[in-house]
């Protein structure tokens, strides 16, 4: 089987480069293929003849230096620990062994975290007892939110945002009146107790509910009732004014009126008497009209028991502005009658109340605190 | 049939014998040593290749200087990379001739190409012949070389060099080349003819000593 040329080529030339055969001897070994053979021979023997370049040394040994100088290098950034060089190698200079990089990188984050971690503790506990104006109080602010936003169920943001409002209504009990943040704490208040009424569809706690409307419709009561305490400047009620006359005079004839101090105010403070609807005119000194109309008892009762209203505000507005003179004497003389119709559990012991007429029912216009 | 040189004085000079540049067991160990940046491994491989890598340069650019210092180039390119090497069943050798066969391209692209320094050749030669006129001829016919060499293809010129200038085997040239082996001796045959025709003639065979 004929070789294939470029075999027979590459075995010479392999030959010649090992100077085992000379170009003539090759192609002793391949006469039939000599006149193909030579030409190539001849030109790689030329080629091999010439591949003798031998670089500047000076220019070689300079350019080692600077490799093995940029190995090192290397070394350095890759945080290798090294081993000394051997005398007299190039380059050589004193070091020192080194943690590696990763470790050094691994224990400055350590200490970095330790470090966040111990701030960040204290911080916060600073920041819970901020007040508004104090530097860290955007940071209490600002955990309460994170809180309310991480929370998964409705009920849990609910309480939430009622627990806000409390510590809201705690800064309100620690700042002073004229501070200039009150108001905005106020708002912040009833915007958390909104919100967690919204959530949760309405069902908030009724305190809670009663605060919001207070908060809604005044702003300017003392702040202290939000709490259920009684405000400072209350003062015992002391009944209609011409209800010192009854205490001091008739006592035996008129009903007993007790001290304001046993009712329970109202967030909005003393009561104040609404408008009533436009009354037939009663003329001054006249007994006999006035007991006509005068159809309904007033009693201590109506005062003791809460959960009774006034429905007539004609009898409100008499208690509120109190009676004159003799009209007031004329209202302990009321019918008994009328006085069994108009209330519920009072007492029969009393003397027969005063009696007014019957009006329609007037929605309560009054909260208590319960 | 006597082979004579068309030059008077011409004799065939033995070529020192290069070391083949395989991948033996002590250059796997100098290379794994190398990828961890010792420095005695890299300057062991730096002593190996140099030489190398230096001729194959210069016969593709021409110029001694400019071989320098793309051979310089060759081995900080091999430092930045040498962790991506990966023992693939190519040679390192091989690796090594890709890189500086890629800086060739890119030394000529750039367009730092000059002619040869015949001037500065004769002062730096290394004559290993004993006539001087001798040593005259053979730096002339290396720039009549390096200039036959031009004339070829890209992939010819590949492997004329690394095969009759740099040493390399077969299996190292197709490494470098991204070759097989027939693809090699092909190109080969091809080259030799080429440049048989460029340089013409003959020569008469030298004395071996």
């Amino acid at each position: 089987m004929k070789r294939n040329i470029n075999d027979i080529l590459d075995e010479c030339v392999d030959a010649i480069k090992r100077k085992e055969k000379t170009v003539e001897e090759c192609l002793r070994c391949n006469e039939d293929r000599r006149s193909e053979l030579e030409p190539m021979l001849i030109a790689s023997a030329i080629l091999i003849e010439n591949s003798g370049v031998v670089p500047d040394a000076k220019s070689k040994q300079e350019t080692r230096d600077r490799l093995l100088a940029a190995v090192e290098k290397k070394r350095w950034e890759a945080g290798i620990e090294r081993m000394p060089l051997k005398e007299g190698t190039p380059g050589e200079k004193r070091r020192v062994r080194s943690a590696t990089r990763w470790r050094r990188t691994f224990k400055r984050i350590t200490v970095i975290t330790i470090a966040a971690a111990l701030l960040s503790g204290t911080t916060l506990a600073m920041a819970q007892e901020s007040l508004p104006g104090s530097p860290l109080y955007p940071v209490k602010l600002a955990v309460e939110k994170v809180r309310i936003d991480l929370a998964k169920d409705k009920n849990t943001k609910s309480q939430l945002y009622l627990k806000a409002a409390q510590e809201r209504i705690s800064e309100l009990q620690r700042m002073k009146k004229d501070d200039t943040h009150y108001p905005e704490l106020i708002k912040a208040t009833a915007e958390n107790i909104k919100a967690a009424e919204k959530i949760s569809g309405g069902k908030v706690d009724k305190r809670l509910k009663s605060i919001l409307d207070d908060l809604g419709t005044t702003n300017q009561r003392d702040k202290l009732t939000l709490t259920g305490k009684p405000p400072v400047k209350a003062k015992p009620f002391q009944g209609p004014r011409s209800s010192k006359n009854l205490l001091k005079g008739n006592q035996s004839d008129g009903p007993k009126m007790e001290p304001f101090k046993n009712r329970k105010s109202t967030i909005n403070g003393p009561v104040k008497p609404r408008l009533a609807k436009p009354q037939p005119a009663r003329p001054a000194g006249n007994k006999q009209e006035i007991k006509d109309l005068i159809g309904k008892d007033r009693t201590n009762n109506d005062h003791k028991n809460e959960n009774q209203t006034v429905k007539n505000p004609a009898d409100k507005a008499l208690l509120d502005e109190g009676l004159s003179g003799d009209s007031q004497i004329n209202k302990r003389q009321l019918d008994k009658s009328k006085v069994n119709e108009n209330q519920g559990n009072r007492n029969q012991t009393h003397p027969t109340p005063l009696s007014l007429p019957e009006k329609e029912p007037m929605p309560r216009n009054d909260r208590l605190l319960r | 049939m006597f082979l004579r040189n068309r030059r008077v004085g011409f004799s065939l000079i033995l070529v020192k014998e290069t070391k083949p540049m395989d991948d033996s067991v002590d250059i796997r160990e100098l290379v794994d040593r190398a990828r961890d940046y010792d420095v005695e491994a890299f300057g062991q491989l730096y002593d190996r290749y140099y030489d190398k890598i230096f001729s194959f340069v210069y016969y593709k650019v021409g110029n001694r200087f400019e071989a320098e210092d793309i051979s310089e180039q060759v081995f900080l390119k091999a430092l930045e990379n040498i962790t991506k090497f990966k023992w693939q069943g190519t040679p390192f050798s091989s690796w090594l001739f890709r890189i500086a066969s890629n800086l060739v391209v890119d030394y000529f692209r750039s367009g730092k190409y000059k002619m040869v320094d015949i001037d500065g050749e004769l002062a730096i030669e290394a004559s290993t012949s004993c006539d001087p006129e001798q040593s005259t001829i053979r730096s002339l016919d290396r720039d009549e070389i390096i200039n036959a060499i031009r004339t070829l293809t890209e992939e010819q010129q590949q492997v004329i060099v690394m095969k009759f200038i740099a040493g390399m085997t077969n299996h190292e040239i197709a490494g470098a080349i991204n070759k097989s082996v027939g693809a090699v001796k092909a190109l080969q045959h091809r080259a030799t003819g080429a440049l048989s025709k460029v340089l013409g003639g003959v020569y008469c065979e030298a004395q071996y000593k």
